[in-house]
């Protein structure tokens, strides 16, 4: 039988789909009993092409969750190398070229409208607040105008350069690394990072406030 | 010659999945074969998604292939999780 293991990555990629979609506590389990017949069947996930060539992939125990790998017959290991929802391409897909980019000026005037679209999709006062005040603390924390109290790693240097969505949800892991690094309890660094991920979200057309998370 | 392969086929379920089987016939008043062979060819549907559709959904999934490659850096780094402690 196949050993089967999970990169690092993979796992927080899993972390985060759980946070940002509001999965249910029994999803490291459902995806383990997807990924159980692959000890047994290495092969069983059809070998991606292109620049994806060397990897392979199952469905995960939703449709839209990909369970990309690896499987080295040396020493007859399968490695899950990242864990992606498939429905974040539409996006993407469907957009004409390169995906849009992002300076801080841009990312300031999208927070008012991330706020009028918590407001207008008939949201208390308190959770708008909730919503927007995480939303800039992250993008205050990413141009170095914010810290969490107590953190205890180098200054993080100020980004102001263009990003795309994917460059800001990589910084939000990051975001949520130094606000775990603060000494915050486990709740509230998911806090801080789930509501960084909506706002990320909604810029890439993928999450709607107050609509149902998918 | 390509090799004759029948389209029947004989398989044994272990106890739990036969009790699910048999449970799931009962309710919906269908033969328990004919509800295996159902369920047989939609799991076989899924199981087997056209790669190269799967490929193009992932390289428009902004950042997904900077991800895989930073999980196989970290599997030839030894940063991996043991399945059963996920």
């Amino acid at each position: 039988m196949a050993k089967v293991v999970v990169a690092v990555a993979a796992q927080a990629d899993l972390d985060a789909l759980i946070l940002t979609h509001s999965l249910p506590a029994s999803t490291a389990d459902r995806v383990r009993t997807a990924l159980q017949p692959l000890a047994i069947f290495p092969l069983l996930g059809p070998a991606l092409i292109g620049r994806w060539q060397g990897f392979r992939f199952i469905l995960g125990p939703w449709p839209w969750m990909l369970l990309v790998y690896v499987h080295d017959e040396a020493i007859d290991q399968v490695s899950v190398v990242t864990i992606q929802d498939s429905r974040s391409a539409r996006a993407a897909a469907s957009g004409a070229g390169s995906p849009r980019r992002w300076s801080p000026a841009d990312l300031g005037a999208a927070l008012d409208r991330y706020e009028h679209a918590c407001i207008d999709a008939g949201m208390r006062p308190s959770a708008v607040a909730s919503y927007v005040d995480y939303a800039r603390r992250f993008l205050r924390w990413r141009t170095g105008d914010y810290r969490p109290r107590d953190a205890t790693g180098p200054a993080r240097p100020s980004a102001l350069g263009p990003v795309t969505a994917a460059d800001l949800a990589n910084e939000a892991r990051a975001y949520a690394d130094d606000v775990a690094a603060a000494g915050r309890h486990e709740a509230t660094i998911d806090t801080y990072l789930r509501h960084a991920m909506f706002f990320v979200r909604w810029l890439d057309g993928n999450f709607e406030p107050g609509g149902r998370l998918a | 010659m390509p090799e004759q392969r029948s389209n029947r086929l004989n398989v044994l379920l272990d106890d739990e999945h036969a009790a699910k089987l048999y449970g799931l016939a009962d309710r919906t008043y269908v033969n328990a074969g004919t509800l295996a062979r159902s369920l047989l060819s939609t799991a076989l549907d899924q199981a087997d998604p056209d790669p190269a559709s799967v490929t193009a959904l992932l390289n428009a999934i902004p950042g997904a292939h900077e991800r895989a490659l930073q999980g196989l850096a970290d599997v030839r780094a030894g940063r991996v999780v043991p399945l059963d402690e996920m």
